[in-house]
């Protein structure tokens, strides 16, 4: 359940220039604007980017071709865009409203500092922030076994 | 979703492409289209390896793909519903596809209209994807067999109309809910939760635009409820129910809350407690507080006791009179951290006149797995992260087990009949993931037969075309009706509405 074998597993971060999806929901940032926020991917790996205030995890995530699914679309009706977020960063977040905590209740490997993508948009506070992905279904099958 | 990207890469490869179609090409037979079929053949669409084309058949007993999404998902949930999206995007995005292609088999009972071995010789790699519902865990006690105590399966098939429960001949009966005013629901899962809702929510308000069955709708206009009591043997914090079903319960307008013996909550050590559990008991403590505000419909909910006999009405066989509960108290062990119930000698006689059981689903091995050494127990297909195991392993140690090559499970069926959508979705992909490098490393059934399987299928075959015919119907009479949908429930019915 603990998110700290992922967090503390450190690779040197890269920017990374990928090109943006062209149908990606984010927008660009004003020049001396960008707000940075890297993520951890289930691997271990960690991608930084410079994106603009206002954009939700979820789009940013999504636009980078990063696995988050956000089966949902992004109406907080499920679970799929969990984040694990940096604790130095959880609480200057907005708290989750009812909605986002019944659907965080629901997912899989919560922490304390689980949010939805969806939900948490970039401000200048979250400047910086890291958020994990989290890792899956490993190990789930073997403890069910007999 | 991933559109552009894969075409972007497409392009890249177009030269090399023809002969890398010829050698990696592959054939994946899918049963069963429900959330744990249709996530599992997402993750493999979108991620195979640029040279390998996948074609996947859908195969799907009934004439209507989405399985639990369709039959199992409460009609005023239609937010849970948005992953039948999924399929419906699978098969508009790669029917005609010239890398990969999918087909909707629909009305083909596997096991039935085909044997297992004889489809095995078709495809390189099979998932079975069937489900855990195919029969209902049973209460050993008095009374268990009475007509008025019913299966929550039952009941919740009925208010979805599952086909099996609108056969011509052999119709579900429902309970007379017209005649009923005490109900007890036992087990607090989310299931219980969905059934107390389509006992206490208004039917013009609350039901009549969902696309509940037309023929519960009319039946819950005419019910009686009043009292709907939600019973578990263990405590508050083993409540099965999820905290978003709860507070949508608490929050239900028109019904009351019959507050809880607030020492069932204080006596609750909140030291050690997890994040999900502290909600579950503020949400609990919270509405517990408030005061009641009288309406016509009430429920409560009930821990720390166990049915141990049902009573029939001496005047109406279809109803029951009471139900005898034992007073349970709760065992905890610190080492496990888990929690059990004890019996103790106090019993309780409540007054009902219908029950609805809601403990859990049964699962069942499909016709050929002996056969084929497919095993299957404990509720459901043994597997290793989606690799199904051969019987063969029963007697390993878990180091040794010994693989089913080119079988593999998603869904319930893969890990017992629990878990919401997303835990379905996530550990789809995990099948996925193993049936990829199973791919990649050659590991997989030879084709033995190289024509179309439709050529060996006996019967009427609904193809994703014929569905859309249906889909169409449902949804313009349902607008006709004022309902999000209308649902066609039975078979035959269906049927023609697919031609």
């Amino acid at each position: 359940m603990t998110n700290k074998p992922i967090i503390t597993k450190t690779f040197t971060a890269k920017f990374h220039n990928t090109s943006i999806r062209s149908h990606g929901h984010i927008h660009k940032p004003n020049p001396g604007e960008e707000l940075h926020i890297t993520f951890i991917t289930k691997d271990g790996e960690q991608f930084t980017y410079e994106v603009a205030e206002g954009d939700n995890i979820l789009d940013i995530a999504q636009a980078h071709n990063l696995d988050m699914e956000g089966a949902c679309g992004g109406s907080c009706a499920c679970s799929t865009c969990h984040v694990i977020v940096d604790p130095d960063y959880y609480d200057s977040i907005p708290e989750p409203d009812d909605d986002e905590n019944d659907m965080l209740d629901l997912a899989f490997g919560l922490t304390e500092t689980s949010r939805l993508g969806c939900q948490v948009k970039m401000t200048k506070e979250l400047d910086g922030i890291r958020v994990a992905l989290p890792a899956m279904t490993r190990n789930l099958q073997i403890k069910d076994m007999k | 979703m991933r559109g552009p990207t894969l075409i972007a890469k497409f392009g890249i490869r177009k030269f090399s492409y023809s002969t890398a179609l010829l050698a990696n090409s592959y054939k994946v037979a899918i049963i069963g289209t429900g959330p744990g079929g249709f996530y599992t053949a997402h993750h493999l669409l979108h991620k195979s390896s640029p040279d390998v084309k996948l074609h996947i058949d859908f195969f799907e007993k009934l004439p209507t793909p989405f399985g639990l999404s369709r039959y199992g998902v409460a009609p005023d949930h239609p937010e849970v519903k948005n992953c039948e999206e999924y399929m419906t995007n699978i098969m508009r995005d790669y029917s005609g596809g010239d890398k990969h292609s999918v087909r909707f088999l629909g009305n083909v009972e596997i096991g039935k209209d085909i044997s297992l071995a004889e489809l095995e010789k078709y495809y390189n790699s099979i998932v079975l994807a069937y489900g855990c519902t195919s029969a209902d865990n049973k209460l050993n006690v008095p009374g268990a067999d009475l007509p008025g105590v019913v299966a929550a399966r039952q009941f919740v098939h009925w208010y979805n109309g599952h086909p099996d429960y609108y056969e011509s001949g052999h119709k579900f009966v429902p309970p007379p809910l017209d005649k009923v005013k005490q109900v007890s629901i036992i087990g607090n899962g989310n299931v219980a939760l969905d059934v107390a809702r389509i006992l206490l929510a208004d039917p013009a308000e609350h039901w009549a635009k969902t696309d509940i069955s037309t023929e519960a709708q009319e039946l819950l206009a005419k019910s009686t409820v009043e009292n709907v009591r939600i019973v578990a043997r263990r405590g508050v914090l083993e409540s099965a129910f999820s905290n978003k079903e709860i507070r949508e319960l608490f929050e239900l307008k028109n019904t009351s809350f019959i507050p809880l013996d607030e020492t069932l909550l204080s006596s609750i050590d909140k030291s050690n407690l997890g994040r999900v559990d502290k909600r579950k008991l503020s949400i609990i403590e919270k509405y517990n507080k408030m005061s009641e505000t009288p309406s016509q419909r009430k429920w409560s909910l009930e821990y720390l006791k166990s049915p141990v006999e049902f009573t029939a009405s001496k005047t109406d066989p279809n109803l029951l009179e009471s139900t005898t509960f034992v007073q349970n108290e709760l065992v905890h062990d610190p080492l496990t951290q888990v929690t059990k119930c004890k019996a103790t000698s106090t019993t309780i006689t409540e007054p009902n006149e219908l029950v609805i059981i809601s403990i859990g689903y049964q699962g069942k091995a499909l016709a050929g797995f002996d056969d084929l050494g497919i095993w299957f127990e404990n509720n459901k297909l043994q597997n290793k992260a989606g690799r199904v195991l051969s019987i063969e392993s029963r007697d390993n140690d878990d180091v040794n087990s010994v693989f089913k090559k080119g079988w593999y499970v998603a869904g319930w069926i893969k890990n017992g009949p629990k878990g919401v959508i997303a835990t379905t979705m996530m550990d789809s992909f995990d099948t996925a993931d193993k049936i990829l490098e199973d791919i990649s490393n050659k590991h997989v059934l030879p084709i033995e037969q190289t024509g179309d399987i439709i050529d060996a299928l006996p019967k009427e075959i609904v193809t994703w075309d014929d569905w859309t015919k249906l889909d169409t119907y449902e949804l313009q009479k349902g607008q006709e009706l004022g309902k999000s949908r209308f649902k066609v429930c039975n078979k035959n019915d269906m049927l023609s509405h697919c031609k």
